[in-house]
């Protein structure tokens, strides 16, 4: 069936050809019946229903559990049992009873239903730890929440679950942060240090596997967030750990979430996936934009002067016994390493091993990344050095970006390279201590730069649009 | 117009997998406390406040026991076995007094690395973990309040701290009832603030 879009244009169109005579009635009942033109207005309809269902089905759940947190003492601890977990049983059976109806609207009610039961076991997990005065962390909680509602999203194959998952997982491992950070009295054993440090693994391996089988770019793009903020965060854990730090293990887990963002495609490993829309579009922006943060950032003169280990805790070697935190980072530095050769294999064998230019600058700017990061922290600071090299990547990134966009009419690629080169220079403005005057004009500038060239990019995209559509 | 469309022909079992493993949770999580609750010994121990609030959870009491702290338990037998980190048994004795309203608080006999098996019978063996951070961990550190009593349990715990520091050697009743099973583990039960019980 073609998009919704296209069938609003060609009923729109239709029925101003069948006014115009350029098509008889017949001819228009044959598109009508081909395109189910007279389903559309339903369509929109249902899935506005549809929404509104699963906002009010959220809001209960979200009501259930607040009514757990209040602790009301008026019914007895039997009773509040008895109604959350025949409430929790209750909506999953019919719910899952109603999903399964052929019956479109009863269907949707059934997720809906679900959706449901998924937030009132969490309200029932909450109300038995409660019960018992349980004094462990709430982070807990919301992971086996998560897991329980992976299982059924796996189960049942709906996104919708699938994504509640995944919150309830970025939930937990911040909420987990926090206590850390904070002075909770929390206390971190070993196991669980150990656990955490294999949450990147643990969430590709469940994740980004239900991401395919949903066919959902959404839980696609939000597991690969939630494994680089943890390949990241795992790694300050692995330093505070140590209590001295390792220059080379940290420069790569810095430059190894756009490593195998970039790298990554979906026929690495999930050849049969049949996907209408390919998933790998997302990581390679996922990776710009974390590419394009951590420059920006760098360009910042006062990072560079933060940025690096004090010497007496700094060690070329380390213990290899604890080896077993970092498996994630080495997992996904061998993947990376593996898909970038893969991307620079051609179909044709017989033709040498070469990468296509966007890949290139990517790949030279990530090892640059790394080399520079690794020489700040190991051998001498860069400072000043460090700070005009992260700028000149950064302006060569937008201007990569905007061409880039240019040729092959992204809008995404244009406003981030856009959003980039204004940005760097209205930092370097505020940054640098220059007159108002200059200030005020430099601003001007980019106002107006940003604004002309956005008008043209925007012009020349509908000239690219219309000339396609004549062509075709 | 109602849309129809074919059936769903998804197999019972791929929901009931998923929902069976989602009960046992429900069912796993406070499996060990309501063991401890049910078979559990009585005892009491003396405590602190605090008062943080969890979002699934609701408010609760943070509690903090003169058996918290490693640098209290020292001098006491075994003492030198609170490393970081370890597991530790504190044997407690009940108060030879007879039976009073609020009960008082158990007495610290010793400290152990492996769970006694011949105490008599007015002892117990709460379970303990020593963290980081000089304190021990017992799982009884939060007593979970209803809302609407929250405020006024606050005001008689402070009114009862500010009277123990008006007049100081002044015994502060105020106490925690605790269930401890045979291997140690322990859950708080209901929370003495001068002569009123709080169970929730």
């Amino acid at each position: 069936m073609a998009s919704e879009k296209f069938r609003y244009q060609l009923r729109q169109e239709a029925q101003q050809w069948r006014e115009d005579g350029l098509i008889n009635a017949e001819v228009y009942e044959q598109l009508a019946t081909r395109y189910r033109l007279d389903e559309l207005d339903t369509a929109s309809r249902d899935r506005f229903i549809f929404i509104v269902l699963n906002l009010g089905f959220i809001l209960l759940g979200l009501g259930a559990i607040t009514f757990v947190a209040a602790n009301w003492q008026t019914w007895s601890r039997p009773i509040k049992v008895g109604l959350l977990l025949s409430l929790f049983i209750g909506t999953n059976c019919a719910g899952f009873y109603l999903w399964r109806s052929p019956r479109e609207r009863q269907s949707r009610l059934g997720q809906g239903l679900l959706l449901f039961g998924a937030l009132s076991l969490g309200a029932n997990i909450a109300l038995l730890s409660q019960m018992f005065h349980q004094t462990g962390e709430a982070y807990r909680l919301y992971l086996i929440w998560g897991l329980g509602v992976w299982a059924m999203a796996y189960g049942l194959r709906l996104t919708s679950l699938g994504l509640m998952a995944i919150i309830l997982m970025a939930i937990a491992y911040c909420l987990r942060w926090i206590s850390l950070l904070g002075w909770g009295g929390s206390e971190l054993g070993w196991q669980e240090l150990q656990f955490f440090q294999q949450i990147p693994l643990i969430v590709a391996t469940l994740f980004i596997p239900l991401a395919y089988y949903c066919r959902s770019r959404w839980l696609f793009g939000f597991s690969s967030v939630l494994i680089t903020f943890a390949l990241e965060t795992s790694l300050f854990q692995y330093l505070e750990f140590l209590d001295f730090s390792v220059p080379i293990i940290t420069s790569v887990v810095i430059i190894l979430p756009p490593a195998w963002l970039w790298s990554y495609r979906d026929s690495l490993v999930f050849r049969n996936a049949n996907l209408t829309i390919p998933f790998d579009p997302i990581s390679r922006r996922l990776a710009v934009f974390y590419l394009g943060s951590l420059l920006y950032l760098g360009s910042f003169n006062s990072w560079w002067k933060n940025f690096h280990f004090d010497s007496a805790s700094v060690s070329g070697d380390f213990d290899f016994h604890h080896l077993l935190l970092l498996a994630s980072p080495i997992f996904f530095t061998v993947f990376s390493g593996w898909a970038w050769w893969k991307l620079g294999t051609r179909r044709t064998n017989n033709l040498r091993w070469r990468l296509d230019r966007n890949s290139a600058y990517m790949g030279i700017t990530i090892i640059i990344l790394g080399f520079m990061l690794w020489f700040n922290l190991d051998i001498n600071p860069l400072s000043e050095v460090g700070t005009i090299m992260f700028n000149l990547l950064l302006f060569s990134l937008a201007i990569i970006l905007i061409n880039q966009s240019v040729k092959e009419g992204q809008r995404f690629n244009f406003w981030l390279g856009i959003i980039l080169v204004a940005l760097q220079i209205f930092s370097r403005m505020l940054e640098y201590n220059t007159g108002l005057i200059l200030k005020a004009i430099a601003l001007a500038g980019c106002g107006i730069a940003a604004i002309l060239s956005g008008l043209w990019f925007e012009r020349y995209l509908s000239t690219i649009n219309s000339s396609n559509s004549s062509d075709n | 117009m109602t849309n129809s469309r074919p059936a769903i022909n998804l197999p019972w079992w791929k929901f009931l997998l998923p929902f069976s493993l989602q009960l046992a949770i429900v069912l796993l999580v406070p499996a060990k406390s309501a063991y401890t609750y049910n078979f559990g010994r009585d005892a009491v121990i003396q405590t602190v406040p605090r008062d943080p609030y969890d979002l699934l959870r609701g408010y609760s009491q943070t509690l903090s026991y003169n058996i918290s702290r490693t640098s209290d338990l020292k001098s006491f037998p075994g003492g030198e076995n609170l490393n970081n980190g370890s597991i530790i048994y504190l044997i407690l004795e009940a108060d030879p007094s007879l039976a009073k309203t609020p009960p008082s608080p158990w007495k610290s006999i010793k400290v152990t690395t492996t769970i006694p098996t011949d105490l008599p019978k007015n002892q117990i063996a709460l379970k303990g973990k020593v963290t980081n951070y000089g304190s021990i961990v017992y799982g009884l550190e939060t007593y979970y309040v209803p809302e609407n009593q929250r405020d006024k349990i606050n005001q008689e715990i402070s009114d009862l701290q500010n009277d123990s520091e008006a007049k100081p050697g002044a015994k502060r009743d105020f106490v925690v009832e605790i269930k401890v099973d045979r291997w140690g583990n322990s859950v708080p039960v209901s929370l003495w603030v001068n002569k009123k019980n709080y169970r929730f």
